[in-house]
């Protein structure tokens, strides 16, 4: 595959960096369809594409920037059957550089057949993509088998409490994300990683979504609570008594239904939303997270922010399933 | 293989002995640290932890006179840079006071640890979502001298894993406390009941939407309540069958004994009792229960040791549903 507008070497690693004056705006996908329709609706939308994930653009407003998409991440971050065939992987590269756009990779946490798998789809990589891992097995791979893949830590390796029910911030005894301790960032260095990928935690304040060094990432607007091997949608056409078992095989059910969790007693209006796709239990922004993450952007601690491009708790129709 | 025990004070020490544990592991919590930073930050636990380093001498010093090993779980998924370096002398206090090793939960830590050479074994953390032989092959770059393998591992995985680094011990669950999602990447807590326990547990109201927005039809929803039906068993069998134990107080819920023989022949060297939390009588059965087990297959076929496993609780109908089992490939239901 050919090289995208933004491939160049392999990042310098968690340097200190210069704090960026402006953000860019990347989309991730699981599925290259999905991508491709929206790379084709793009042009037309212009500055109204959130809308094209179902997306209200007021919460953006406070953004700089927010009128140009740069960026598509393809590649689902949670589960190892959703890893994309190599065909799905040239579909979706191809579509992005006709774009115009930058092309990065995600991958999930994976057994050592799922590493085997992602080898193939790294050896298509050209030099200098940049691949976001959320798998220190994977890291380890990465960084010696493909030396001019440029590895960004993904949010599953970023820990920090992210309870979307918990009353109060005092409740969660908050100290900050996991990226930030000294162990953490010389383990990452010794990676060359430059890129971390966050999520906003409930109750955040501005200064949470920063780093001492390296540059950030923030995904919006949904951030995931948790996740797992065992996924229910997964097993909906497994008998019973292979449900739920260990490495069980799917139909990629996820991809054809969400569901809406509410707490059982009322929830009052301050109530993050919760959902859950697949294997994973996501949480979406508040008003209060947003302006968290707005007032990150303007403090410069953050130079790109990821949009979830797939079928969510608040899509609309426009890119079909 | 050994039978590692999980305790919560320096008593539980000679009673869990006597019934045949090898190893203990513990949390350490000391109230200094709770007052500044909170009760659950050092490792995921707000109870059953040794609350000061003089229970932790004492906890050492019993576990030492019997022979036995004291293993100290420092395994939050992470710690923020604020608290950094006084756990960094905590660690240092803990290797001092002669624990035979720490089980870290953030590979940032172990990676610190291992470059203060402190007098302790680093044991990797199901924490830490060891589920490749790449992640195993890291842990030993940082000076793991053993894996303890997550929850959500098949025998199949943990033998490739296991065989990749013969050089490292691995320990595996067999006993108690399932989780429903990988508890490495689990960024939520147990809350207390009235805001609505662990999440796992599921206490929502749900609606299914299909992804193209078009409305349900009758027949999916009725494969999806199917589905849910199910789900909502498993969840009670991961949840200790409702917390419930036999006649003779022997505990239900998540279990891989008859898998022992497997785990054996995997290159696993520990097995694994969960529930620092729990009772004091809970723990004893579970480590007669494991011990027994252990004894029977050193001398006896696959065959035989997993029926003697199966038939401990006198409850087949339990074993036979697979949502009891840590390794379904060795349920009956699946054979």
């Amino acid at each position: 595959m050919g090289q995208t507008p933004e491939a160049s070497a392999r990042g310098p690693g968690l340097r200190a960096v210069n704090r960026p004056a402006t953000v860019r705006w990347a989309v991730s996908f699981t599925e290259p369809d999905r991508l491709v329709r929206f790379l084709t609706s793009l042009c037309a939308a212009g500055t109204d594409w959130p809308r094209l994930l179902g997306l209200d653009l007021p919460e953006w407003a406070p953004m700089p920037d927010h009128q140009r998409v740069s960026r598509i991440h393809f590649g689902n971050e949670f589960c190892e059957r959703l890893l994309p065939s190599a065909r799905e992987l040239q579909a979706a590269f191809g579509a992005t550089s006709a774009s115009g756009l930058d092309f990065g990779l995600a991958l999930p946490m994976l057994t050592d057949g799922g590493i085997e798998e992602a080898d193939v789809l790294l050896a298509m990589l050209p030099e200098g993509t940049e691949v976001t891992v959320n798998d220190w097995g994977l890291m380890r791979r990465l960084t010696r088998r493909f030396p001019g893949l440029r590895p960004t830590a993904g949010r599953l390796l970023c820990r920090m409490l992210k309870e979307p029910r918990a009353p109060s911030a005092a409740f969660l005894e908050l100290g900050g994300h996991g990226f930030m301790t000294a162990g953490l960032e010389r383990l990452l260095e010794r990676f060359g990683v430059g890129r971390l990928e966050i999520d906003v935690p409930p109750f955040a304040r501005s200064t949470d979504l920063c780093a001492q060094r390296g540059r950030i990432s923030v995904h919006t607007p949904f951030g995931f609570a948790t996740t797992g091997r065992i996924c229910r949608i997964g097993n909906l056409h497994r008998p019973m008594e292979r449900k739920f078992a260990t490495g069980h095989t799917c139909a990629r059910e996820c991809l054809r239904y969400w569901w809406e969790l509410s707490a059982r007693q009322e929830p009052d209006d301050a109530s993050m939303r919760i959902f859950q796709r697949g294997n994973t239990i996501f949480y979406r922004h508040t008003a209060a997270m947003t302006q968290a993450l707005a007032g990150a952007v303007a403090a410069g601690s953050i130079d790109r922010i990821v949009i979830s491009g797939d079928c969510n708790a608040a899509r609309r129709a426009d890119l079909g399933a | 293989m050994r039978l590692v025990a999980p305790i919560s004070a320096p008593e539980d020490i000679p009673v869990l002995a006597r019934a045949g544990a090898d190893e203990f592991y513990c949390g350490l919590a000391p109230r200094e640290w709770q007052a500044r930073f909170g009760r659950s930050t050092l490792n995921r636990r707000m109870s059953g932890n040794l609350q000061s380093f003089e229970d932790l001498a004492r906890t050492i010093a019993l576990a030492h006179e019997l022979g036995k090993r004291v293993s100290v779980a420092f395994n939050a998924q992470s710690y923020s840079a604020d608290r950094w370096n006084d756990l960094l002398a905590m660690l240092d206090r803990v290797a001092a006071s002669g624990a035979d090793a720490v089980i870290v939960g953030d590979l940032g830590l172990l990676a610190a640890l291992y470059e203060r050479r402190l007098p302790v074994r680093l044991h990797l953390s199901s924490v830490a979502s060891c589920h490749n032989a790449q992640t195993a092959e890291l842990a030993a770059d940082l000076g793991a001298a053993r894996v303890i393998l997550p929850r959500h591992v098949t025998l199949g995985e943990m033998r490739r894993i296991c065989r990749s680094m013969p050089a490292l011990e691995f320990e595996a669950f067999v006993l108690n406390d399932g989780c429903v999602f990988e508890e490495g990447s689990c960024h939520t807590l147990h809350l207390p009941g009235p805001l609505g326990g662990p999440i796992c547990l599921q206490r929502f109201h749900h609606e299914y939407h299909r992804s193209d927005g078009e409305a349900l039809r009758e027949s999916e929803l009725e494969r999806l309540q199917s589905n849910d039906e199910a789900w909502e068993k498993w969840l009670w069998y991961m949840f200790s069958c409702g917390f419930t134990v036999t006649a003779e107080g022997l505990p239900h819920g998540p279990c891989g004994l008859c898998a022992i023989p497997q785990l054996a022949a995997a290159g696993v060297a520990a097995v694994k009792i969960a529930g620092r939390e729990g009772p004091l009588e809970r723990r004893l059965k579970s480590v007669e229960m494991t011990r027994a087990v252990l004894e029977r297959s050193a001398g006896a076929g696959k065959r035989e040791a997993a029926a003697f496993a199966r038939g401990l609780r006198g409850k087949p109908e339990l074993c036979q549903s697979g949502f009891m089992c840590y390794y379904r490939e060795v349920s009956p239901g699946c054979d």
